[in-house]
């Protein structure tokens, strides 16, 4: 197997990988605002899953990696894939920041779920979007 | 002002007897840029549009051009 097919496959596992940490990122926030679980040991997993997702949606894992492999991983589609749906999560975020403060205000919600709330809303959706992006593009 | 970059490439590679696959492998790029830049979904990079050009044979203002 060529190199370039390597990448294609790679990416496309590295996509579908995107879609099940936006499923469980998704899941564990109802999750634990549905059974009211914010206990610091649990909060400091969440912290570092969402630590490493937000990373791997930006270029830093590639910096230091001088394989041809890694290069055609982060050609310039995929650096523009990740710009666009960077901005998608972004957007998101604003989102999901406005609908939890007007729910807010008619239901008591903790700093904690409201802050999961949009944490995930904008990785969920910019993760959605750059494995959107990706397999559109290999098609 | 709606102006959109056309391209050749499709043509070009197929005039050079090139897989996207191949072409990619030529100028270090996945092949899913190669495919983007051919529907025109990816605007390429200066530096991109130049590897291709040099790699395909063809002056890049051939390959690349404005439409309107």
């Amino acid at each position: 197997m060529g190199l370039v097919e390597k990448a294609e496959r790679n990416s496309l596992l590295r996509a579908i990988l995107f879609y099940l940490l936006a499923l469980s990122l998704l899941a564990s926030t109802i999750l634990s605002i549905a059974n009211g679980h914010d206990e610091p040991n649990r909060l400091l997993a969440w912290f570092m899953l969402i630590g490493l997702t937000a990373l791997n949606l930006t270029s830093v894992p590639f910096l230091f990696r001088q394989h041809r492999l890694s290069a055609l991983m982060n050609d310039e589609t995929t650096r523009d894939h990740r710009r666009s749906s960077l901005a998608t999560g972004f957007w998101a975020m604003i989102l999901a920041t406005a609908a939890t403060i007007a729910t807010a205000s008619f239901v008591p919600l903790s700093a904690v779920a409201l802050g999961r709330v949009v944490v995930t809303a904008g990785l969920t959706a910019a993760l959605t979007a750059f494995a959107t992006l990706e397999l559109r593009a290999s098609r | 002002m709606n102006e959109t970059l056309g391209n050749d490439l499709k043509a070009a590679r197929e005039a050079a007897g090139l897989t996207q696959g191949a072409l990619a492998e030529a100028i270090g790029v996945s092949r899913k840029t190669i495919n983007t830049v051919e529907n025109g979904v990816f605007q390429p990079s200066t530096l991109l549009a130049l590897k291709l050009a040099r790699a395909l044979g063809r002056p890049v203002e051939s390959l690349f051009w404005i439409a309107d």
